[in-house]
């Protein structure tokens, strides 16, 4: 049974639960949800954004442009070796790229943005690091 | 700035440990305001001065505003690593538990004083208009604690805002609304050169059909018909309809005339919020076909310091559509936020006068957008109007 977390506010649809306030009794996998489901808690993010936990799959692929916030460092954590990625600051657009890493803020080339501390905040603006959103190419 | 140099200031860690909150204190603001109408009838039955009935509407659209603008702002926002002390405080929770008590004490004092009073139609309408007022702000109390994750939290929203007969705003706001803000799709969200009393008439309707929709949809997952008590919408009607009818029970025919001045004016209170948070803005549609996901740029801020005080922080509108579960102590401003020139209560004030309120936000509507008329929501047939005025703009 998988779970999978709203990116914004942490709610968390496990499989095994369901949410019965919501409909879903217990044991109603994910893909029964209704695509046009969003967060029952902050209703800011849809089913499509969320990220999956323990062992769950997204089963439609996020389309381009289609942000993930990075609140849940596990589950989005880079393996050795993958990719660099970038993240955007939603309140300003400020853009952190684990390639260049920033030296000013004292992060090395190659820093992993679940390395950088959680209460870390944008150099331009001053959001948290839960601000931040991962840029699919 | 401001809030840049003080989120910089807790990378060395100490930041959080020091970290002392100068409003926290001041909040009980908030929870004393919605008394304003019975410390209005007490200063009436120690004076005899008819003014005191309309204390409320003295100090929210004279008082208030002229303490805003000797105030100031407030752009300070608490460092990221005390904020998650700050949510778990049980201090912020419990003034929010205690406003609910205060908001039925003011509709049934009030009640008490119209039946037993003899009061002149000028009196009556103050008073009617002052609990207005404050029962409006009984959606903001919902607001804030309809937002919580806690059921018990979630009870006393619903309790809230059945004082003042809306309950539907619990599913209406928190699932329609922030899901839909800045586009088309939601009618509590205003168009550039819609002017209030149009709104209204698309906000108020809309807002319940929408609410009712989604609840149903929620029912019948679960297996349900609308029609039971389970439905979140029927839960604080019928603890409205009890409330209400015991008063006119209690009170007599006169709660007939009371009760609908006192509910219109606090729905008003509502549909002014609504109306000046979100005027003109639009959310850019993506190539997939959704709408980017609510930034603080998608809401209208104000960091007036006095209204926020008594306004739970509502008017720190942009980081909480964009977080809508973080509490009102932890809100946040940003640089670079769309601004209100007034707090709320100046503001609402201003939409009363179309042409003034567009004189003042028209202009900063269209700065917002960069001059690009293209990403703004403006009201139907008033598009080649404002293209001919902003012709310059971009």
């Amino acid at each position: 049974m998988a779970k999978y977390q709203c990116p914004d506010c942490g709610y968390i649809y496990d499989e095994a639960d369901g949410d019965p306030h919501e409909g879903f009794g217990p044991g109603t996998p994910w893909s029964e949800v209704p695509e046009s489901w969003s967060c029952p808690d902050c209703a800011v993010r849809d089913k499509i954004d969320f990220t999956p936990i323990d062992g769950g799959s997204q089963a439609a692929e996020v389309g381009a442009s289609t942000p993930i916030t990075p609140d849940g460092s596990t589950t989005t954590s880079a393996a050795p070796g993958a990719p660099f990625r970038k993240w955007v600051c939603i309140t300003c657009g400020h853009i952190y790229d684990e390639a260049t890493g920033d030296q000013h803020e004292g992060f090395a080339v190659g820093t992993r943005f679940e390395e950088i501390p959680d209460d870390w905040c944008c150099p331009d603006c001053g959001a948290s690091k839960g601000d931040y959103v991962l840029v699919r190419d | 700035m401001v809030s840049h140099a003080l989120n910089k200031s807790h990378l060395d860690g100490d930041a959080a440990l020091n970290y002392v909150d100068k409003k926290k204190a001041l909040w009980i603001l908030s929870v004393l305001w919605p008394a304003t109408p019975l410390v209005g009838l007490y200063l009436v039955s120690e004076t005899g001065w008819s003014i005191w009935y309309g204390l409320v509407l003295i100090l929210w659209y004279l008082i208030i505003p002229a303490l805003d603008f000797v105030f100031g702002q407030d752009y300070s926002n608490p460092p990221e690593s005390a904020v998650e002390k700050l949510e778990k405080s049980t201090y912020y929770r419990v003034l929010l538990y205690l406003t609910v008590p205060i908001h039925f004490a003011a509709l049934i004092g009030c009640a008490w004083w119209v039946a037993t009073q003899d009061l002149s139609a000028l009196e009556f309408i103050a008073l009617a208009l002052s609990l207005g007022v404050v029962n409006g702000l009984a959606l903001n109390t919902g607001h804030e604690l309809g937002h919580k994750k806690s059921s018990f939290s979630r009870w006393m929203a619903k309790l809230v805002l059945a004082v003042v007969g809306y309950g539907h705003f619990f599913i209406e706001h928190n699932k329609g609304h922030h899901r839909d803000v800045a586009t088309p799709l939601d009618p509590a969200t205003s168009q550039m050169g819609e002017n209030i009393y149009i709104f209204s008439l698309r906000e108020i309707p809309g807002a319940f059909k929408r609410a009712w929709h989604l609840e149903k949809e929620r029912l019948a997952r679960c297996g349900s018909s609308p029609w039971t008590l389970k439905n979140e919408i029927l839960q604080p009607m019928v603890v409205t309809v009890l409330l209400y009818g015991a008063l006119i029970a209690a009170f007599g025919t006169i709660m007939l005339v009371f009760l609908p001045i006192q509910m219109a004016y606090g729905w008003w209170q509502l549909t002014s919020a609504n109306y000046i948070e979100h005027y003109g803005l639009l959310r850019e549609k993506l190539p997939n076909g959704r709408y980017e996901h609510q930034q603080p740029r998608h809401s209208w801020n104000a960091n007036h310091i006095m209204s926020n005080l008594i306004l739970f922080h509502l008017q720190r509108h942009s980081d909480h559509h964009a977080h809508p579960t973080r509490s009102y102590q932890s809100l946040r401003n940003f640089e670079d936020l769309p601004a209100l020139p007034l707090g709320y209560s100046g503001m609402f004030f201003l939409a009363l006068f179309p042409a003034a309120y567009r004189a003042v936000m028209d202009k900063r509507t269209v700065a917002w957008a960069g001059g690009d008329l293209s990403k703004i929501q403006i009201r139907k047939g008033k598009r080649a109007y404002y293209e001919r005025k902003f012709a310059d703009a971009a």
